[in-house]
């Protein structure tokens, strides 16, 4: 489900975490991550009216802009599943350039190395603030989104003890596993 | 036999497409509008806000329960 859409996919229940975790890795692993609306019970769901008496969540999906305006809402029968073609029309509806864009883009590529490279997701929050703490100390990276890179992805799990860990850096072939800003420290700036 | 109901609690000459999907036609949120933000724990590890994703284009899957086809 979603594949190759050009959005960052986020699934929302009223799962706790260790449930989400034990169901995605039944699944071979979900590389979006599942987010738990456990905890005040079903508070988002609720907030975007999605919340059922029965304390789960509607089938539901929003499809949200660069801006973070809502362009389409699709309830479902909570035994069906949403179309990935209409998603993906309603994606190239809202966004005809990011669309192309990734529809011509290379497939697989050889992973880059030399200097520091950054194994990050756009959504992970300590990618944010590594990418902040580079910029301050003036150091240039090449990142690589192990969402959309099955490859880096890999990569990445062998690295890091069989977890998608971001951010994971590569620098000159040491590796850094998560935001360590002292390590960085110690292998960067002499 | 619920969708039924809802449905007849409208007049049937003034169903518009609107009206179609009668859970929508009560819906909190409306297109156009700007989505609530939030932080929530995941599976990944790490909790995600979706304030930090804006910029790129976003599906946000609700999902009754796990261990259902999402």
């Amino acid at each position: 489900m979603f594949a190759g859409l050009n959005a960052q996919v986020l699934g929302i229940s009223i799962d706790h975490v260790p449930c989400l975790q034990a169901w995605a890795d039944s699944l071979g692993g979900i590389s979006y991550p599942l987010l738990s609306d456990f905890w005040p019970h079903g508070q988002v769901s609720e907030c975007y009216g999605v919340l059922r008496k029965d304390g789960t969540s509607e089938r539901a999906i929003f499809v949200i802009d660069r801006d973070g305006i809502i362009q389409y809402i699709d309830i479902h029968d909570i035994d069906e599943q949403p179309s990935n073609a209409e998603l993906r029309e309603v994606l190239r509806r809202i966004d005809p350039q990011a669309a192309a864009s990734t529809e011509s883009e290379a497939p697989e590529q050889p992973l880059p190395h030399g200097g520091i490279v950054m194994y990050c997701t756009p959504w992970c929050s300590d990618c944010k603030q590594a990418r902040a703490w580079l910029e301050e100390q003036h150091l240039s990276y090449t990142e690589v989104n192990i969402a959309q890179n099955r490859k880096a992805a890999a990569q990445v799990r062998a690295w890091a003890n069989g977890n998608e860990t971001t951010p994971t850096f590569d620098i000159d072939g040491v590796i850094v596993v998560d935001f360590q800003p002292e390590k960085l420290k110690e292998l960067l700036i002499r | 036999m619920r969708v039924l109901y809802r449905f007849s609690y409208f007049p049937l000459a003034k169903l518009d497409v609107q009206l179609t999907n009668p859970l929508e036609a009560t819906m909190k949120l409306k297109v156009g509008q700007p989505a609530p933000d939030f932080e929530l724990p995941g599976h990944l590890g790490k909790s995600v806000r979706l304030r930090d994703l804006r910029g790129q284009n976003v599906v946000l899957a609700f999902f009754p329960l796990a261990w259902t086809p999402i």
